[in-house]
C-alpha cells in the first residue's frame, strides 16, 4: 500500500516535466525505498551514492556553520541531480535534464519529498 | 597451542592457518641458529627503508631505537610462545603504527621483505634441513598472523575517520563498500 503510494509520488514527479528523467526515494542508510529510474541506471549504486552525498552535505553545512541542510545540487553538462530530505529517514533524489526550469524542479521535488515523508511517518 | 581469544575472526584465522603446539617446538629448535643473525637482517631491512622516499622520512633520526624494537620483535617470532601476550603485542604494534601515522603499506612491505629473506636465512644456517623447512612454514604463518593482527588496527581507524569526516553511518559505509559489486 505505502509502496504504491510512494511509487505514485515518484511517477507524478517524473511526469510533471519532460525534463525530469528519473527519481528515487532512498533510506538514509542507502537502501532503495522506491524508484522510477531510467533503464541502465544502477539502483543499488545510485542509492548508496545519494545517501552518502546527503550525509556529506549535512556534515559540510554543519562544519561551515551553514545551518540545517536543505538540499544538495549536482550540476553536470547534461543536467542536474537534486537531493533533498524526505523526513528524517529518507532522501529524495531527482535527476533532471539541463533544460529544466530550476524553480519548478525545486518546488516539485520539495512537494514530492513532503508527501513521501508523510507516508513514511 | 590453544588460542585464548573470543575474537571470531582471529579464531578463524588461527584454525585455517593451523598453528599448533608443534610450531612452538619447531621454532624453539631453530632459535639458537637464527638469533645471532637477526641484527644483520634488521640492518639490511633498515638500509632498504632508508633508500625509499616514502619510508625514509618515517625512520629518520630514530633508526637505532627502531632497530632495537625490530630486533626484539623478530626474536619474539622464534621464542616459541604465541599465546595471549604475543597476540596482545602485535595489536599494540598496530596501535603504535596507527598513532604514528605509519601507513599499512609499510607493514605489508616489511612483512614481504621478511617472507623473502628469512626462508633463505633458515635454509643456510640451520643444520637440520627438515627442521629448517618446518620452521620456514611456521615462520610464514606467524608473519601472516602478525600482519593480520597489526592491519586490523588500521581497519577501525580508517573507517572511523572516514565515517566521521563524511558524516555517514556504519550501515551506509557497508552499503558503499558493496553497492554494485557482482559476486
Amino acid at each position: 500500500m505505502r509502496e504504491d503510494q510512494i511509487r505514485t509520488i515518484l511517477t507524478d514527479l517524473n511526469g510533471g516535466s519532460t525534463d525530469i528523467d528519473a527519481s528515487a526515494l532512498i533510506s538514509t542508510d542507502g537502501l532503495i525505498i522506491s524508484s522510477a529510474l531510467s533503464p541502465g541506471m544502477d539502483e543499488d549504486r545510485i542509492s548508496a551514492m545519494v545517501a552518502a552525498m546527503l550525509s556529506l552535505g549535512e556534515r559540510t553545512a554543519a562544519e561551515l556553520s551553514r545551518g540545517n541542510l536543505e538540499q544538495v545540487m549536482i550540476s553536470g553538462a547534461q543536467g542536474y541531480v537534486l537531493i533533498i530530505h524526505a523526513g528524517n529517514d529518507a532522501v529524495l533524489c531527482t535527476i533532471a535534464g539541463k533544460a529544466i526550469k530550476l524553480g519548478l524542479l525545486f518546488i516539485d521535488a520539495s512537494r514530492a519529498a513532503k508527501a513521501a515523508a508523510a507516508i513514511l511517518t | 597451542m590453544q588460542l585464548q581469544s573470543t575474537d571470531p575472526n582471529l579464531q578463524t584465522f588461527w584454525h585455517v592457518c593451523g598453528l599448533d603446539k608443534d610450531d612452538e617446538r619447531v621454532m624453539r629448535a631453530v632459535r639458537g641458529y637464527i638469533q645471532p643473525l637477526i641484527p644483520r637482517l634488521t640492518d639490511a631491512f633498515y638500509e632498504i627503508l632508508a633508500t625509499d622516499p616514502q619510508t625514509a622520512p618515517l625512520i629518520e633520526g630514530r633508526v637505532a631505537q627502531l632497530k632495537r624494537t625490530h630486533i626484539a620483535w623478530l626474536e619474539s617470532l622464534f621464542n616459541g610462545d604465541y599465546g595471549a601476550a604475543f597476540i596482545s603485542r602485535q595489536r599494540q604494534i598496530g596501535a603504535v603504527h596507527v598513532r604514528a601515522k605509519i601507513p599499512p603499506t609499510f607493514v605489508a612491505a616489511s612483512m614481504s621483505f621478511l617472507r623473502g629473506a628469512l626462508p633463505d636465512v633458515l635454509a643456510a644456517n640451520v643444520a637440520d634441513k627438515d627442521g629448517a623447512k618446518a620452521a620456514t612454514g611456521t615462520l610464514l604463518r606467524l608473519l601472516d598472523l602478525c600482519q593480520f593482527l597489526i592491519d586490523r588496527s588500521y581497519d577501525g581507524t580508517l573507517s572511523d575517520g572516514l565515517m566521521n569526516n563524511l558524516g555517514i553511518s556504519p550501515a551506509l559505509l557497508a552499503r558503499l563498500q558493496t553497492a554494485g559489486k557482482k559476486f
